[in-house]
C-alpha cells in the first residue's frame, strides 16, 4: 500500500522565512551560519531540510524555536509566523518571553538525543502534564488524563506505568516515544524534529518516523523535520529543502527532488545513498559511483575452499551487572553467546546488528579489547585464544582496528605522525620516530591525504579525514585483517561513500579482509562478501550477501530489512507500528544457555535453529 | 582519491600547547599574577643583593622601630630588618611550597594512576588509605608528622607532602578511569601498545592540565600551612627568617601597638597565597579541556 501526504489544499502559509541569515560570535572572528535562506512551510505538510553537518538546518530549527545560543544572533531578513488570526508576526524579533509563550502552545521541537533530552529526575508523568498545565492551564487531573492519551497515541505500551516512570528506566526509542507525546502535549501547530531517529536502531526509528506521520495526519499539524538521511526523507516528506554549507541550494516537492535533482550538490548527495538492492544482481560488492572519480569496480571473488584466515568458534563474551558498591553481581549481560565465525583471506564479512546485539563485542573480543569467557580464535593457523597477553601483542600487528568516533580515536595531544608511527615503534620496526616518517608519509598518501600533514594535530582534520588517519594506522603494521567497528556510521553521506571506496580500494590492492561490523544495511549490501545477522547475542543467519538480500530466512532479518528506509518516494509503505520494549540478553550469572546449531540452507547459507543438531 | 573537505587554515596549524599559550598570554590576570610571582621568584633568588641588612644582624640602636627611611618595613624585637627578614623568608616559603607540593604531586600522580588503571584490590588499598588521610583536617595530620619526625625545615615538607598526596592521586585517579576506557587507548592498545606506554604516553598527558592547576593552588594553602607550623614552632629554629617565624615572635610586640612587625610578614604570606590561587584559577581557565 502506498500512502501519499499530500499539502493542503487552501496552501496556508504557517511559516515563511525570507533571506534569513544568522552569524555566531567566537573568539576567530564571527562566522556566518545561515546565508539569506528563504524556505516556506504549508499548513499541514511536512518539509524535510537535508544536508550534511555544518549545512545550517540545526541552526534553522534553533532560530525558529528562539533557542539560539548567547553568540548567535540574526542578521538579516526575517521569519514571518501565520498564526490562525490576526497577522503574521516576524520570529526574529520576538523577546524571551513572547517566544517562550509562542514555544508553549503553537510550537513544539524534538531533539535528536532521547538519552538527554528528557530530564533524568523527574518522573515521565511530570515531565508531561508540565507544560500542558503551564500553557494550557489545565487541572492536574485533566493534564494527566490528556497526557495518558497522547501516550497511547504514540503506541506506548501501559502508559499508566511508564507515567510513573523516571526516564532511565526506558529504551532509547520509548524515550523518543515519550518526547514527541510531550511535544505534542499542547497541539503544536508545528513540530520541528531535529534528527529525531537518528540515535535510534532502524526497527525504532520506522515505528518512531510512522507515530510522526499518523500524528501528523491526525492533528494536521505541520512538520519540520531535519535529518541527513536521504532514506528518512522519501520516507516521510512532502517536500524537501536541501541546504549546503548555510545556504539553500535546492526546495522541490520530494518526487521531483528524487526524480530529477536540479543542483549538483543535491545530485551528488543522492548518489552518494547507499540504496538497499541497488547491488540486485551483483554477486560482488562494488565500490560506489561517485560523479567525477575513477568508476566503480568489482572486489576479487573468494574462494570459500581454501582455509580461511580468521576462524572462531563458540566466542562467549559475558559481562557482570555490579549491584551497588560491594554487591556481588547476581546478572550478566549474554553479550556474545557461543559464536561460531570464518574470515576468508581478502573478503569482507559484515556484522550487522542493532545495537546491544553483541556485534562489537565480537571484535573487541578478537582483539582483546573485552575478555572472553572462551572460545576458540584461530588465525592463520595459531590458536590464538591460549596465548598470554604479552604473547598475543605480537600478533596484534595481524589484525588492527578502526573505530567508531574519528574524534575519539586519535590522541589530541599527538600528532597525526606519531599516531601512525606509534604502532612501527612499538613493534620495533623502525628504530626512530625520523625512521618512520617515509613510511608514515606514504600511508597518508595511499589513503588519500597528504605528507605534509604528519606534523598536524588531530584537532585540524574534519571526521572524515579522521578516519582515514584511523585506517592509515591500522594499516602501519600491513594487517592481514581488519576489524571496522561502525568506522563509517559517524561520517556524513558523501564522505562516508569515499570512505567505504578507499576501504575497498585497499581490499583489492592489498588482500585485506574486513571484519565490517555496522547497523546500516544499505552500506553492509556495497561492501560485503558475506553478511552475519546478530541479533541477542548471537549470529542467527549468515550468508552471502546477494542471497540474504534476495531471500532472508530468518525472522528477524526480514524484520531488519523490511525497516530500512527505501530512498524513493514511489516505493513508500504503510508498515505496522510495533509496541513491544526491545527484549535485553539479561541472565542471571553463570547460567547455561540452551544449545543451538546452524542449519545449512543453501551455499555457505546458514540459519540459527534451537536445539542439538 | 582525493579529501574534499577543506583544509584548516594557517591560523589553526599548531599544537596544542601552542594554543594554551596564546590563550594564558591573553588573559589579563593570568598575566599580572605571573608577573607578581616572577617579581617574588627574583626577590627570593637575589636575596643576599637586594636585602638592605644581614636579617640575622640586630640594629641595636633602633629595637622595634616603626617603619623609617633606614628601615622601610620597620624593625622587630631584637632590632632586625624586617624588610630584609621577608625577603629571605621568601626564599623559605616559596622553597617549602614548591618542595612539598612537588613530592606530593609526584606521590599522587604515582598512586592515582596505579589505582586507576589495575582497579581491583590494589585501587581499593590506595583509594581507603586516601580516604583515611581526608578524613584527617589536614593540619593536624601534619602536626601529627612533625611531632613524629621533630621540628625542622625538612620534616614540614615531608608533612605538608604527605597530605598532598591523596588530593592528586583522588584526581589522577578519576581521570585516568575514565582515559583508561578511551577510544584512543584501546586504539593503541590494540596497535599492541604496552601498559607503561598507555599509562606514560597516553593517559598521563591528558591528565597533567588538571594537575598544573591543582599543583598551583596548593603551593598556596602549603605556604600557609608550612608558615602556621612555623607559627606555633614546629617549623626551622625560631631565629630563621621565616614568615610564619616572624608572625609569632611579633605576638607580643603586636600587643603593643607595633603594627609593623605582623603586618608586613601577614601581607607576604597574603600576596604569595594570592598570586598562586589566581594563577591557579587562571590556568584552570585556559587549559580548560572543552576548548582543546
Amino acid at each position: 500500500m502506498t500512502t501519499q501526504n499530500t499539502v493542503n489544499d487552501s496552501h496556508a502559509l504557517i511559516l515563511k522565512a525570507d533571506h534569513l541569515s544568522v552569524a555566531f560570535e567566537s573568539e576567530q572572528g564571527p562566522t556566518q551560519a545561515l546565508h539569506e535562506i528563504s524556505f516556506d512551510v504549508y499548513e499541514g505538510e511536512i518539509l524535510a531540510i537535508v544536508g550534511e553537518s555544518g549545512s545550517g538546518k540545526s541552526v534553522t530549527s534553533l532560530t525558529t524555536m528562539g533557542l539560539l545560543p548567547e553568540n548567535g544572533r540574526v542578521t538579516n531578513g526575517h521569519l514571518w509566523y501565520s498564526p490562525r488570526d490576526g497577522d503574521a508576526i516576524d520570529l526574529t524579533t520576538l523577546d524571551d518571553e513572547q517566544s517562550r509563550i509562542l514555544r508553549g502552545t503553537r510550537l513544539g521541537m524534538i531533539f535528536q538525543e532521547p538519552m538527554t533530552s528528557l530530564n533524568p529526575v523527574l518522573k515521565v508523568g511530570d515531565q508531561l502534564t508540565e507544560a500542558a498545565r503551564l500553557h494550557l492551564k489545565l487541572s492536574a487531573r485533566k493534564a494527566r488524563d490528556e497526557a495518558l492519551a497522547m501516550l497511547s497515541k504514540v503506541r506506548i505500551p501501559s502508559p499508566e506505568r511508564v507515567m510513573d516512570e523516571f526516564p532511565y528506566s526506558l529504551s532509547g526509542g520509548m524515550r523518543q516515544r515519550v518526547m514527541i507525546a510531550m511535544a505534542l502535549m499542547t497541539r503544536p501547530r508545528l513540530l520541528i524534529a531535529d534528527e529525531p531517529t537518528t540515535a535510534l536502531d532502524v526497527t525504532v526509528q520506522a515505528h518512531v518516523l510512522e507515530i510522526i506521520r499518523e500524528l501528523q495526519r491526525e492533528f494536521g499539524m505541520s512538520v519540520i523535520f531535519i535529518t541527513h538521511d536521504m532514506g528518512v526523507v522519501a520516507e516521510l516528506a512532502d517536500r524537501v529543502v536541501v541546504m549546503q554549507a548555510g545556504r539553500v541550494v535546492e526546495q522541490n516537492s520530494v518526487h521531483d527532488i528524487f526524480a530529477a535533482p536540479a543542483h549538483p550538490y543535491t545530485q551528488k548527495l543522492l548518489a552518494a545513498v547507499p540504496r538497499l538492492g541497488a547491488m540486485r544482481g551483483m554477486p560482488l560488492p562494488h565500490s560506489f559511483e561517485i560523479p567525477g572519480e575513477s568508476a566503480a569496480e568489482a572486489q576479487a571473488s573468494i574462494d570459500y575452499d581454501t582455509d580461511p584466515l580468521l576462524e572462531v568458534d563458540a566466542l562467549e563474551v559475558r559481562f557482570p551487572i555490579s549491584s551497588g558498591w560491594f554487591g556481588r553481581a547476581r546478572q550478566e549481560v549474554l553479550a556474545v553467546d557461543r559464536v561460531p565465525l570464518k574470515i576468508w583471506p581478502g573478503e569482507t564479512l559484515a556484522l550487522v546488528g542493532e545495537s546491544g546485539s553483541g556485534k562489537s563485542t565480537i571484535g573487541r573480543a578478537l582483539l582483546r579489547l573485552a575478555k572472553s569467557k572462551q572460545g576458540f580464535i584461530q588465525f592463520a593457523d595459531t590458536r590464538l585464544d591460549n596465548l598470554t597477553d604479552d604473547q598475543f601483542r605480537h600478533w596484534r600487528g595481524d589484525m588492527q582496528m578502526v573505530f567508531q568516533d574519528p574524534y575519539a580515536s586519535l590522541n589530541p595531544r599527538l600528532t597525526v605522525g606519531f599516531s601512525i608511527a606509534e604502532p612501527l615503534l612499538i613493534h620495533k620496526r623502525v628504530p626512530s620516530l625520523n625512521k618512520a616518517m617515509p613510511t608514515v608519509e606514504r600511508l597518508l598518501e595511499q589513503v588519500g591525504l597528504k605528507a605534509e600533514h604528519a606534523r598536524r594535530y588531530p584537532h585540524e582534520f574534519s571526521g572524515g579525514q579522521r578516519q582515514r588517519i584511523a585506517i592509515a594506522r591500522a594499516l602501519a603494521l600491513e594487517p592481514k585483517l581488519i576489524v571496522a567497528d561502525e568506522a563509517v556510521s559517524a561520517l556524513d553521506v558523501s564522505i562516508k561513500a569515499q570512505v567505504i571506496n578507499l576501504m575497498m580500494k585497499l581490499q583489492r590492492e592489498l588482500g585485506i579482509a574486513w571484519l565490517f561490523i555496522s547497523h546500516d544495511m544499505a552500506v553492509v549490501e556495497r561492501i560485503a562478501h558475506r553478511v552475519a545477522v546478530m541479533h541477542l547475542g548471537r549470529i542467527v543467519e549468515i550468508a552471502p550477501r546477494e542471497q540474504l538480500f534476495a531471500a532472508p530466512r530468518h525472522p528477524y532479518t526480514k524484520r531488519l530489512m523490511e525497516a530500512v528506509p527505501i530512498a524513493d518516494p514511489a516505493q513508500r509503505h504503510h508498515r505496522p507500528v510495533d509496541t513491544q520494549e526491545p527484549r535485553s540478553a539479561v541472565i542471571p550469572r553463570h547460567q547455561q544457555q540452551p544449545p543451538y546449531h546452524y542449519r545449512e540452507v543453501g551455499e555457505q547459507h546458514w540459519l540459527f535453529t534451537e536445539g542439538n543438531p | 582519491m582525493t579529501s574534499t573537505t577543506a583544509m584548516p587554515t594557517a591560523a589553526s596549524l599548531s599544537s596544542p600547547f601552542q594554543r594554551w599559550r596564546r590563550r594564558f598570554l591573553r588573559h589579563r590576570v593570568a598575566l599580572a599574577a605571573s608577573v607578581i610571582l616572577l617579581l617574588l621568584v627574583v626577590i627570593a633568588l637575589l636575596a643576599p643583593v637586594l636585602a638592605p641588612y644581614n636579617p640575622y644582624q640586630s640594629d641595636w640602636l633602633a629595637i622595634s622601630s616603626f617603619p623609617t627611611a633606614a628601615h622601610w618595613f620597620g624593625t622587630d624585637e631584637l632590632g632586625r630588618d624586617i624588610l630584609s627578614r621577608i625577603m629571605y623568608g621568601a626564599r623559605l616559603s616559596l622553597w617549602v611550597g614548591l618542595a612539598s607540593v612537588s613530592l606530593g604531586t609526584i606521590g599522587g600522580i604515582v598512586l592515582g594512576l596505579i589505582a586507576g588503571f589495575k582497579g581491583g584490590w590494589l585501587d581499593s588499598l590506595i583509594m581507603r588509605s586516601s580516604d583515611v588521610l581526608f578524613a584527617f583536617p589536614g593540619m593536624l595530620l601534619a602536626i601529627a608528622v612533625v611531632a613524629l619526625l621533630g621540628p625542622g625545615l625538612n620534616n614540614v615538607i615531608l608533612a605538608v607532602a604527605i597530605f598532598s598526596v591523596p588530593i592528586f592521586a583522588r584526581l589522577v585517579r578519576a581521570q585516568t578511569l575514565t582515559l583508561r576506557h578511551s577510544t584512543y587507548v584501546d586504539a593503541s592498545r590494540s596497535v599492541g601498545a604496552s601498559n607503561t606506554t598507555l599509562m606514560f604516553r597516553h593517559i598521563l598527558p591528558a591528565t597533567l592540565p588538571s594537575v598544573v592547576v591543582y599543583f598551583t593552588m596548593r603551593i598556596g594553602s602549603s605556604i600557609l600551612t608550612a608558615a602556621g607550623l612555623s607559627f606555633i614552632g614546629l617549623g626551622p629554629e625560631p631565629d630563621v627568617p621565616e614568615w610564619g617565624n616572624m608572625l609569632a615572635s611579633s605576638r607580643s610586640l603586636m600587643m603593643a601597638g607595633a603594627w609593623h612587625v605582623s603586618v608586613f610578614p601577614g601581607m607576604a604570606i597574603l600576596i604569595t597565597v594570592l598570586v598562586f590561587n589566581l594563577l591557579g584559577d587562571a590556568l584552570r581557565d585556559t587549559l580548560d579541556p572543552k576548548a582543546r
